[in-house]
C-alpha cells in the first residue's frame, strides 16, 4: 500500500513537472512572438503593412522594403520542393516497410537517419559542387534556356534531399506499426500488395504519413543556409523554375548580421521573420484541421 | 524502472546547474582585457594583431567574429570593446555615437574568366567604368557589343552579392552613386562571399564578378588564381590601355598602384575599428599600436596597409577622439 | 487495367524512388569523405591540433577547437532537450490530457518546427543583452537545446501515437501509473523516438546562424561555461570564404569530421535502441 501511494506520488510529481516544462515552453513561444513584433514596430511605424507585403521593390539603402518576391519566392520553392519529395519519399517508405527484406531495411533505416543528421551547411556545399553544374550544363540546356545553375530548380532539389528523411522516416514508423492482421486479412481475399497498400495501409497510415509531410514542409520552409547558397537571391518574381529568386529566411541571414546595426534595417529583417513566423503558424493550424478531418474518417478499427 | 528516473533527474539537475553556471556574474578579472567582435573580413588580421600585442604586452585579447553589423551592435550594448567593420558606417550608426579609426585597406576588382569571349581586347583595352556600368547593371547583354564585334555565345553572365558586405557597396558607388541591391536586383545570380563569387566565375567563361583583390592574386606567389582574371580599368576612357594603366600582371604592382591611389578609391576601401564613443585606457593603446607596429604585419598576411599620411591623420582622430578636431 | 501489371509498375516507381534517394546520400556523403578524407590523409593532425593565431591566414593549426566546442555544445544540449521533449511528448498523448488540447499545443512545436533558427540566435542574443552577457558555452547549448526541442518533441509524439493502444490499455490494466506505462510504450516506440533524437542532434549539430549570435565564434579552445566558443559550421563557414586554397580544403575537413561524427553517435543510439528493445514486447516486429 505505502509502495502505492509512493509510485502514485511520483506520478504526480511527474505530472506537475511535465507542466512547467509545457508552461515554459509557452512562455518562450510567447516571448518570442512578443519580441518580433515589438522589434518589427518601428519598419511599421514607418511604412504601412500593404506595401511592405504588396511591393516587390526591394532596396533598403533607398528606403524601399518589399517583401513580395521573398514572400512568393519561399512559397514557389517550399511547395516545388515537396512536389519533388513527396511521391518520392512515400513510395520509397512503402518499399522500405513493405518489401525490403528485414536484415537490409533496419540498415537502411540508419541511414535514412545519417542523412536526416546531416548539416544543412555540407548539403549546401554538395549542392554548389554537385547540383550547379548539374542544373547548368544538364538541365538547363534540356529544356533550351540559359541558366547559371542557381535558380529556384537547384533549390528545390536541394530542398527535397532535406526532406527525404523526415517523411520516410515517419511514414515508415507510421506503416510498420499497423498489425499484421490488417495485412494478412486483405491478402488472403486475393488482394495484390499494391491494393493492399493502395486500399487499406495508406488510409491507416494516413495521419502519421500527412503529419510526415507537415513536418517536411516545416523543415523546407525555415531552411536558411543551404539555400542561401543555390538559389540566386535575387528579389524578383520568379519567372520560370531556371531563374534566380529570394527566400524570407535568404533575406534575413544575408544582411542580419551585418545591418544589425542601422535600425530601420534590422526592424525591416525581423518584420520578416515575423512573417515567416505567422505564416507558418497560419499553414500549421490549416494543416492539423484537415489532418483531424482525415483522422476520423480513415480509421481503421 | 526507478534508474531510469534517477537519469531523468540528473539531467534535469544538469540543466538546471548550466542555466546557473551561465548565470554566474563573469568573475572580475585581474588582467586587463579587451573583447573585439565583428566583421569576418578584418577577423583573420585581428587574431594576427591580438596574438603579437599578447606577446609583449600583460592583457587578454578576445577576439570573435559575426558580421559588421555585430560588430557595432556589441559596442553599443558594451558587450565588447572594439567593433571590426568592412564597410562604411551609416548614418544611423554614427548618430548612435560610434566613433571609427581606419586601420586598413581592402580593394575590389572585377573580375572575369581567362576563357571569356573578348578575353585578349579587354585585356589589351581594358574597360571604362561606363562600360562596367554598363554590364553591371544590365544595359550590355553581349561580350561583343563592348567592341562592336559579332561572336556568338557570349552572352554576358553577372554574378552579384546575396549577403550585405562591403565589397558589394562599394563597388556600387563606384559604378556611380547606385546602392548593393541595385547590383542584386540586375545580377544574373547572387551568391554570398567572395570566395563563392570566385568560383562561379572560374566555371563560367561569360561570366563577370568583382571580389577582393585576395581572391584574384594567390597572396603567396603574387601570380592570378587559376582562371580568374583582373579587368584593367581604362581610367582616362580613351579606349586604349595606357602604359600607366596596366599595373595587373602581378600582385606586388597592382598593390603599390592600390596604396598609391592610381587605381581608384572606391573601389578602394578602408576597414574600421569602432568604438562605442572615443576608444581609452588600454582599448586606446592597443588600437594605437596597431596603427604604428601593427601596420607591418598587414601585408605579410594578404592584407594592405595604410599610407603615411593617412595612418598620421587616423593616429590623430585617435589621440583627439574625435573626427571632427583640427 | 489488370491489377498484376499496375503492381509492377509501382514496384519500379518505387524501386526508383529508392535508388533516388540512395542516390543522394551517396553524392552527399560521397563528395565529403572524397574531398575531406584526402586533406585528413595528407595531414592527419588537422583534427588534434588547435589552431595557431595565423590558422585562418594559411598557417598552422588545426580545427580541434572547433570539434570539441562543437561536441560540448551539442551533447549537453541534447541531453537537455531529450529529457524535456520525453516529458512533454508524454503530456501531448491521451493520458494526460485531452485529445483536443494536445492537438493545439501540437500545433505550437510544429510552428517552433518552421522558424529558421536564425530567429532562434536573435532571441537568445536579445536576451544576453538585456542581462548584460556575452554569448559563451553555455548560452550557445541553450540555444540549441531550444532550436532542437521541437522537432524531437514532434519526432517523440509522433512515435508515441503509432504505439497500439492495446499495449497501453494492457499496462493499465496491470495497475501501472501512467509514468509506468509510459515507459512501457517508450520501449515500443524507441525506433521512432531514437530517428528523432538524432534528427534533432543532426540540427543543432549543422547549425551556424544561431550559435554565431549566442556562442561567440572565437578562435581559442573551450575554457569554461562562461567562455566564448567555437564551432564546426561556423568554421566551415569561415574556412569556405578564405582566400587560402589550403585553408578551404580544411573546410571539407570539417564537413568529413562532422558527418563522421554524426555517424558515430547515430551507430551509438541504435545499438542502445537494439539493447533497450530485446526485452520489449515489441521486440518482434
Amino acid at each position: 500500500m505505502k509502495q502505492q501511494k509512493a509510485r502514485s506520488n511520483l506520478d504526480k510529481t511527474i505530472k506537475y513537472i511535465m507542466v512547467i516544462i509545457i508552461l515554459a515552453v509557452f512562455i518562450f513561444f510567447a516571448a518570442l512572438f512578443i519580441m518580433l513584433l515589438q522589434r518589427s514596430q518601428l519598419i511599421l511605424s514607418r511604412y504601412p503593412v500593404w506595401e511592405l507585403l504588396f511591393s516587390s521593390e526591394w532596396d533598403p539603402n533607398k528606403g524601399l522594403y518589399g517583401f513580395l518576391p521573398a514572400v512568393t519566392g519561399t512559397f514557389f520553392v517550399t511547395v516545388f520542393s515537396l512536389m519533388i519529395a513527396v511521391p518520392i519519399s512515400i513510395l520509397s517508405a512503402v518499399y522500405i516497410s513493405e518489401y525490403m527484406p528485414s536484415a537490409v531495411k533496419s540498415y537502411f533505416q540508419a541511414f535514412i537517419d545519417v542523412l536526416a543528421g546531416v548539416p544543412s551547411v555540407v548539403f549546401g556545399l554538395c549542392a554548389l559542387l554537385v547540383l550547379v553544374p548539374f542544373t547548368r550544363d544538364v538541365m538547363g540546356p534540356l529544356f533550351g534556356v540559359n541558366t547559371t545553375g542557381m535558380c529556384v530548380f537547384t533549390a528545390a532539389l536541394v530542398l527535397a534531399a532535406m526532406v527525404f528523411p523526415v517523411i520516410i522516416s515517419l511514414t515508415v514508423e507510421s506503416l510498420s506499426i499497423l498489425p499484421i492482421g490488417l495485412r494478412e486479412q486483405f491478402l488472403s481475399l486475393g488482394a495484390t500488395k499494391w491494393q493492399l497498400i493502395e486500399t487499406v495501409l495508406f488510409r491507416a497510415a494516413g495521419p502519421g504519413i500527412i503529419s510526415g509531410i507537415i513536418l517536411g514542409f516545416g523543415r523546407a520552409f525555415g531552411e536558411t543556409m543551404a539555400v542561401v547558397m543555390v538559389i540566386g537571391n535575387k528579389n524578383i518574381l520568379i519567372p520560370s523554375v531556371f531563374s534566380p529568386g529570394q527566400t524570407l529566411p535568404g533575406l534575413i541571414v544575408g544582411s542580419f548580421s551585418e545591418m544589425m546595426s542601422v535600425p530601420e534595417h534590422q526592424s525591416a529583417l525581423i518584420f520578416v521573420s515575423l512573417i515567416l513566423f505567422i505564416i507558418v503558424l497560419f499553414f500549421n493550424i490549416l494543416a492539423n484541421i484537415i489532418k483531424n478531418k482525415l483522422k476520423s474518417r480513415w480509421r481503421y478499427e | 524502472m526507478k534508474k531510469r528516473i534517477v537519469y531523468i533527474f540528473l539531467t534535469l539537475c544538469f540543466f538546471v546547474s548550466v542555466l546557473a553556471s551561465c548565470s554566474k556574474t563573469a568573475e572580475s578579472a585581474v588582467r586587463p582585457s579587451i573583447r573585439i567582435s565583428g566583421a569576418w573580413a578584418l577577423y583573420p588580421m585581428m587574431v594576427v594583431w591580438a596574438d603579437e600585442y599578447m606577446k609583449i604586452h600583460d592583457i587578454d585579447i578576445e577576439v570573435t567574429g559575426g558580421g559588421a553589423g555585430k560588430g557595432i551592435s556589441d559596442v553599443f550594448s558594451n558587450q565588447s570593446d572594439i567593433g571590426m567593420v568592412s564597410r562604411p558606417l551609416k548614418q544611423e550608426e554614427l548618430e548612435q555615437g560610434a566613433f571609427y579609426v581606419a586601420v586598413a585597406k581592402d580593394t575590389v576588382i572585377a573580375i572575369i574568366n581567362e576563357n571569356n569571349p573578348v578575353y585578349e581586347d579587354i585585356m589589351d583595352k581594358g574597360l571604362s567604368r561606363e562600360d562596367l556600368r554598363r554590364i553591371f547593371l544590365g544595359e550590355v547583354s553581349h561580350w561583343g557589343e563592348l567592341f562592336n564585334i559579332n561572336i556568338e555565345d557570349d552572352e554576358i553572365v553577372v554574378y552579384g552579392r546575396a549577403d550585405s558586405s562591403g565589397a558589394a557597396s562599394v563597388w556600387a558607388s563606384y559604378l556611380g552613386g547606385y546602392t548593393e541591391a541595385d547590383l542584386q536586383n540586375n545580377s544574373d545570380s547572387n551568391v554570398s562571399g567572395d570566395q563563392p563569387m570566385a568560383n562561379s566565375v572560374q566555371g563560367d567563361a561569360n561570366a563577370i564578378g568583382f571580389s577582393n583583390m585576395n581572391y584574384v592574386y594567390n597572396a603567396e606567389t603574387g601570380g592570378y588564381i587559376e582562371s580568374i582574371r583582373p579587368i584593367p580599368i581604362d581610367l582616362n576612357g580613351n579606349d586604349v590601355l595606357d602604359n600607366d594603366e596596366r599595373f595587373y600582371d602581378n600582385r606586388d604592382v597592382f598593390l603599390k598602384n592600390v596604396t598609391e591611389g592610381i587605381y581608384p578609391s572606391p573601389p578602394t576601401r578602408e576597414e574600421y575599428l569602432v568604438g562605442n564613443g572615443p576608444f581609452e585606457g588600454h582599448v586606446k593603446d592597443f588600437v594605437k599600436w596597431i596603427l604604428e607596429g601593427g601596420q607591418n604585419f598587414l601585408e605579410p598576411n594578404g592584407y594592405v596597409g595604410l599610407v603615411e599620411n593617412e595612418r598620421e591623420k587616423e593616429l590623430e582622430y585617435l589621440i583627439n577622439g574625435s573626427r571632427h578636431a583640427d | 487495367m489488370n491489377k498484376y501489371i499496375k503492381e509492377s509498375i509501382f514496384r519500379v516507381l518505387m524501386i526508383i524512388s529508392v535508388f533516388i534517394v540512395i542516390a543522394f546520400l551517396v553524392i552527399i556523403i560521397g563528395v565529403n569523405i572524397v574531398k575531406g578524407g584526402i586533406v585528413l590523409i595528407n595531414e592527419p593532425a588537422v583534427i588534434f591540433t588547435a589552431p595557431g593565431p595565423k590558422y585562418l591566414l594559411g598557417g598552422e593549426g588545426g580545427i580541434l577547437h572547433a570539434i570539441l566546442g562543437s561536441i560540448l555544445m551539442v551533447i549537453p544540449s541534447t541531453c537537455i532537450a531529450c529529457a524535456a521533449s520525453y516529458l512533454i511528448a508524454l503530456f501531448l498523448q491521451v493520458d494526460y490530457i485531452k485529445n483536443r488540447f494536445s492537438n493545439k499545443l501540437r500545433v505550437v512545436f510544429d510552428v517552433l518546427w518552421g522558424i529558421p533558427s536564425i530567429i532562434y540566435g536573435i532571441f537568445i542574443l536579445n536576451i544576453l543583452i538585456v542581462t548584460n552577457r556575452r554569448g559563451s558555452l553555455g548560452a550557445g547549448i541553450i540555444t540549441l537545446a531550444l532550436l532542437q526541442m521541437p522537432v524531437i518533441v514532434r519526432y517523440m509524439d509522433e512515435a508515441l501515437n503509432s504505439v497500439p493502444d492495446g499495449i497501453r490499455e494492457s499496462a493499465y490494466s496491470l495497475g501501472a501509473t501512467r509514468l509506468e506505462t509510459a515507459f512501457t510504450t517508450a520501449k515500443y516506440a524507441l525506433p521512432g523516438i531514437i530517428a528523432g533524437i538524432l534528427i534533432g542532434m543532426g540540427r543543432a549539430m549543422g547549425d551556424a546562424a544561431s550559435v554565431i549570435f549566442t556562442s561567440g565564434a572565437g578562435n581559442s579552445m573551450p575554457k569554461g561555461v562562461s567562455k566564448s566558443v567555437s564551432s564546426l559550421p561556423v568554421l566551415i563557414f569561415q574556412q569556405a570564404n578564405s582566400f587560402y586554397p589550403s585553408v578551404r580544403e580544411h573546410a571539407y575537413a570539417a564537413s568529413f569530421v562532422l558527418i563522421i561524427i554524426i555517424i558515430i553517435l547515430n551507430t551509438i543510439s541504435r545499438i542502445c535502441s537494439k539493447h533497450f528493445q530485446k526485452y520489449t514486447a515489441g521486440s518482434d516486429r
